[in-house]
């Protein structure tokens, strides 16, 4: 498949698109997710040159977004407040001035049309380049396992831990990343989101008239419904990954 | 530390840092973003402030739309530091 390289900046004429790919990306109650939300703008600005953007004769086919950071501590070190922790790292040492080296995965988002033609490998293969062209040691990624919303109820550490018949991981952007060298680490927090029940009947179309777990479209376990209080709660576990920029990857 | 000394270095802050010239109180009720403060200044303001007064905002106040004001801010900042 022929594609271009750019950044999201260099492109505003396809600004559209790209908030488009964005907003299909994931269940309707991600877009309630304020924490990303609030440091997106912060980390697209400040780290334009992070933000590659992959198009197909002007059509949008993938997005890796990511943002800097220091970090010397060894990867069992990393913490478990996941993408959040490093969200809070890239704003905390951008502003104290502290030279990075290395580097987080925020989110890789790809054009359902193009998924099956290895835009995954092709995305972080281009996250490493960057990585090692920036001269980063490591690329972190708090990753959102992309099939355990198929599996809600299983525990999130058997999951990670579930692997195929050849004994790769079972889920498939866990999995991609292991083929090119990456590290599993540890269980960390993912997002989190917070909701009224009427919202969350909205975003959801379901109905929640008892307190207790739901199963919803989309999540990676259940909601939690809390009928006196009239919330929702729901938040995602995550898994950290760590690439070893100073060794060679597969295909680079 | 007072309520005073929490606004003053709250305005040091504002104007040292952030350049937004609040030389008073006056704007303090304002929404944010009708005196400068973006989902970008936002980001810096946090870092200074977690910074100066030595203390981590929580997880679920990472977001702009917590805070209507600079008032508000600074309610919260005293919150953190009388735990």
């Amino acid at each position: 498949m022929r594609f271009e390289i750019s950044t999201v900046k260099s492109r505003p004429d396809l600004a559209e698109q790209i908030q488009k790919l964005y907003a299909g990306a994931f269940p309707k109650f991600m877009d309630a997710e304020r924490v990303m939300r609030t440091y997106w703008k912060f980390v697209e600005e400040e780290f334009s040159d992070h933000q590659i953007l992959f198009t197909s004769e002007d059509k949008v086919i993938a997005i890796a977004n990511s943002g800097a950071f220091s970090f010397d501590g060894e990867n069992t070190e990393l913490d478990e407040g996941g993408i959040y922790w490093g969200l809070r790292k890239i704003a905390n040492d951008l502003y104290k001035n502290k030279k990075p080296n290395a580097f987080m995965a925020l989110q890789i988002t790809i054009n359902p049309e193009y998924k099956g033609k290895g835009l995954s490998y092709i995305c972080v293969k281009e996250l490493i380049r960057l990585g090692k062209e920036k001269g980063y040691k490591r690329l972190f990624i708090p990753i959102r396992p992309s099939a355990k919303f198929k599996y809600p109820l299983m525990d999130s550490e058997k999951y990670f831990n579930w692997t195929n018949e050849e004994g790769l991981p079972f889920d498939p952007w866990i999995r991609v990343h292991v083929k090119l060298g990456a590290a599993m680490v540890k269980q960390c927090k993912g997002i989190s989101v917070s909701g009224t029940i009427e919202e969350w009947e909205n975003w959801t179309g379901l109905k929640f008239p008892y307190s207790g777990e739901y199963i919803v479209p989309g999540a990676l376990r259940p909601i939690k419904v809390d009928i006196d209080k009239g919330t929702v709660e729901y938040s995602q576990e995550n898994l950290w990954l760590v690439h070893d920029l100073t060794r060679d990857t597969v295909g680079l | 530390m007072t309520a005073n000394e929490v606004k003053n270095r709250v305005m040091k802050i504002l104007n040292e840092r952030l350049e937004l010239n609040i030389t008073d109180d006056s704007k303090f009720d304002d929404f944010l973003a009708n005196v400068g403060i973006t989902s970008m200044t936002f980001i810096k303001l946090l870092v200074e402030i977690e910074t100066e007064f030595g203390i981590e905002f929580e997880t679920g106040y990472l977001d702009i739309k917590k805070f209507e004001s600079i008032r508000t801010i600074i309610s919260y900042i005293e919150e953190l530091l009388n735990r």
